[in-house]
């Protein structure tokens, strides 16, 4: 259960950061949201937590590192969490998008400048988050793991997360799954 | 390291990917076969500024990351092609994503982050 939705916006402001707008929304993402985005709520993180389970499995460890999930928290304090998905309007046809939802591929064989996608804005309706971030899981001695950072582009690189911001970060993505979550500390 | 990995092309996908496993593979090439890496790099580079969009931000991340985590010789390298290519832009004639990408990596090996 996420403890800090609801909480007052003072409070909200000192451990996870003030609200801030992004600082560009692609033409592309203008009145998007992704297929898949949720709250993330009990219920999405029980399943968070089965999918690691089962993806250790030989069938699915590979496949599982191939996609991310990116994630933000909104005004109340609330994680709005979705896959990244692509933005294909190309393929829309008779006013269906075909392959709408469909993740977008981790950078094997092909240059992330090929398919453009949904990103952080889309989440929260290009409108304000606290920070946001990705979640993912990769591979460490063998094993999955979910992985967790505020690295997100549009939301938190004019004004970085604190340490203590990033901490209370991991903290509540470990309450929220489980302890085994780690940090990736790509921004250093 | 595999030779398979040792084409640029393969590098490439690892900073298109950026992860933690794929950081602990670049830092491992770095040190041994830094001109892979710097091409790798340069390619991910070029690739960016041909389109019609730019991630900038994941550019200058990973342009932060091999300031922290590479030598000061390939660093220096990596802003020499940097500067150069900005250079190529003195007429003005270039796109705004070339420019965007090349600054992107200069400000990455270059930048100290603002806090909240």
């Amino acid at each position: 259960m996420n403890i800090w939705a609801g909480r007052n916006s003072g409070e909200l402001d000192s451990v996870f950061g003030r609200l801030r707008g992004p600082s560009e929304v692609n033409e592309w993402e203008n009145g998007r949201a992704p297929h898949s985005l949720v709250v993330l709520d009990a219920a999405v993180s029980s399943a968070l937590l089965e999918y690691r389970r089962v993806c250790q499995a030989s069938l699915l460890i590979r496949a599982a590192q191939a996609f991310a999930f990116i994630w933000a928290m909104d005004v109340q304090g609330h994680i709005v969490i979705a896959c990244e998905e692509l933005s294909d309007e190309a393929l829309e046809y008779d006013g269906e998008v075909p392959h709408q939802g469909y993740p977008r591929r981790r950078g094997i064989g092909s240059h992330p400048v090929e398919k453009k996608k949904l990103g952080h804005p889309t989440l929260v309706s290009c409108g304000q988050a606290r920070v946001a971030g990705e979640l993912y899981l990769d591979i460490d001695e063998g094993n999955l793991f979910w992985f967790v950072n505020c690295s997100s582009g549009r939301y938190c690189r004019q004004v970085a997360p604190s340490t203590s911001q990033q901490s209370a970060v991991h903290q509540l993505f470990m309450e929220l799954l489980d302890n085994d979550v780690r940090w990736d500390n790509v921004d250093g | 390291m595999g030779r398979e990995m040792l084409n640029p092309q393969s590098v490439m996908n690892l900073f298109s990917s950026f992860r933690p496993s794929d950081r602990k593979v670049l830092a491992g090439l770095a040190e041994e076969n830094p001109k892979v890496f710097v091409n790798a790099m340069e390619l991910y580079l070029h690739r960016w500024s041909e389109g019609d969009w730019v991630e900038d931000y994941s550019i200058e991340r990973i342009a932060k990351w091999i300031a922290r985590s590479c030598s000061p010789s390939l660093v220096r390298h990596l802003e020499h092609h940097a500067n150069e290519r900005l250079g190529a832009n003195s007429d003005g004639l270039l796109s705004t994503v070339y420019v965007k990408t090349y600054k992107a990596m200069l400000e990455g090996l270059t930048k100290v982050p603002e806090h909240a």
